[in-house]
């Protein structure tokens, strides 16, 4: 028998031998039909297109969104880490105006002794200041007012930061606190950290009189003693910078960025800051800017 | 109802015509599975899929040949798939297999259609599969191995030790025939 009449054989008997499945087996099919859902049922006018062009798109476009918001989120937190440092962004040309220096004699401190018990003589009698004009000679005072109630030590710096707006009404307030309580009001600027690193290196020369002048019509003075400390707490702060408030910031920036419309850093209170190191060297007088 | 028109209403989608073909075509159908597979349950879990398969994909049947040959086709490749998640060893070669064929059986036109599936049932399920594909349905040794995912060689050994085998089976069947 060879190998072909072998299949001729299983082929002629088995090909097409019927065999009747269960009675079940229909119902069954039917069952698992209905279970795979209306889309498993052959429908030739759908296309199946259309299902994997959605699943197509739909990474796509969560990936846009995802990288979007990664991109505001990074721009908010560097934002916020850096809005102290990025102040060269908007170069100041205001130095040239910080000019006028003037030393706080005693008499200038004279009022501010009348207004509160504390003795006059914790107030350092080098105290230097510049101020641009004169309202900020006024907050220069109130400035020294406050402090000499406040810091029991020798007082070396007092930093007072007004912006245009609110320096007027500030200045009218902040005496009547310091009358009103008995407890001192220290008036402390926004950037606590700023003020002690300047005056750090101020006073690192012992014998040195170092003057720093920052502009931003804010009259910062610094005094250059050997055997310093600054006490700095903030109590009060006079641009009221909570974190709410700088997310709203942030938040207009980076839709002012999004509609090229121009941003303006000062609004999130980033103020630019330039200083102008002064000081005396036998006659020498020896000048320097730093933009920071 | 013809061939043609069966298709027609069946990419329709219509549950009636569905019915038909599954009363038509259920019996033939569940005889080829049970070629494949020994199971009966194993078989009805083909058909089934095999039907499930033939409803989804009967618009992509261009009236080309006959629609019999392509609802087969469809359910010889489920009962491959089925084979091979079930018993995926029993496809490899089974080099100790081998058995002399015995030239004295002959053709018994007497033998019955149940007595020759049981003799295919005796073949380790590699051996059946091929056999099944060559002698019975008709594939070349070419599309057996891709269907199978081996190579022709492979194909046609298991082909022979089928064949062999089938033939030891009939001539002891001739044997106890004959006492």
């Amino acid at each position: 028998m060879s190998a072909e009449d072998l299949d001729k054989l299983f082929r002629d008997k088995l090909q097409n031998r019927p065999v009747t499945p269960g009675n079940d087996v229909w119902e069954r099919m039917q069952a698992r039909m209905q279970a795979n859902g209306q889309q498993q049922v052959p429908n030739p006018f759908l296309a199946p297109t259309p299902v994997e062009e959605k699943e197509e798109r739909k990474p796509i476009r969560m990936w846009y969104y995802s990288a979007a918001a990664a991109v505001t989120m990074l721009l908010s937190v560097g934002l916020w880490v850096n809005r102290e440092n990025i102040d060269p962004l908007q170069p100041s040309g205001s130095v040239a105006t910080v000019e006028q220096q003037r030393t706080v004699t005693p008499a200038a401190q004279a009022p501010a002794t009348e207004v509160t018990p504390a003795p006059a003589q914790t107030v350092e009698p080098s105290f230097n200041s510049a101020t641009p004009a004169a309202p900020a000679e006024a907050a220069q005072a109130q400035a020294l007012a406050s402090a000499s109630t406040k810091e029991r030590q020798q007082v070396t710096s007092v930093t007072r930061k007004a912006t245009g707006t609110t320096s007027a009404q500030t200045r009218t307030t902040e005496p009547t606190t310091v009358k009103m309580v008995s407890e001192p009001v220290l008036m402390a600027a926004t950037t606590p950290v700023k003020k002690q690193e300047e005056t750090k290196t101020s006073s690192e020369p012992a014998s040195l009189e170092i003057i720093v002048k920052l502009d931003n019509a804010q009259a910062t003075t610094t005094l250059a003693s050997a055997s310093t400390k600054v006490d700095h707490t903030p109590q009060e702060e006079e641009t009221p910078t909570g974190s709410g408030r700088v997310l709203k910031g942030i938040l207009k920036q980076v839709k002012n960025l999004k509609e090229g419309e121009k941003v303006d850093l000062q609004e999130l209170g980033i103020t630019k800051h330039t200083y102008a190191l002064e000081t005396h060297i036998g006659n020498k007088k020896i000048t320097k800017t730093i933009e920071l | 109802m013809n061939e043609t028109d069966l298709v027609k209403a069946l990419q329709e989608g219509d549950a009636k015509a569905q019915r038909f073909l599954y009363d038509r075509y259920a019996g033939p159908m569940m005889g080829v599975c049970l070629r494949y597979l020994k199971n009966e349950m194993d078989a009805e879990e083909v058909l089934i899929n095999g039907f499930m398969k033939v409803f989804q994909h009967v618009n992509r049947f261009e009236q080309k040949g006959s629609f019999e040959g392509w609802v087969r086709r469809i359910m010889v490749n489920e009962a491959l798939q089925q084979l091979r998640k079930q018993e995926p060893m029993h496809l490899a070669i089974d080099k100790e297999h081998i058995h002399l064929a015995s030239e004295d059986a002959s053709a018994d036109s007497d033998m019955s259609a149940e007595e020759m599936m049981d003799m295919l049932k005796e073949l380790p399920a590699g051996y059946r599969a091929v056999f099944n594909l060559y002698a019975i349905e008709g594939y070349s040794h070419k599309e057996i191995a891709e269907m199978l995912n081996i190579t022709e060689g492979t194909s046609k050994s298991q082909l022979s030790k089928a064949r062999a085998m089938l033939q030891r089976m009939l001539a002891q069947q001739g044997v106890m025939i004959a006492i």
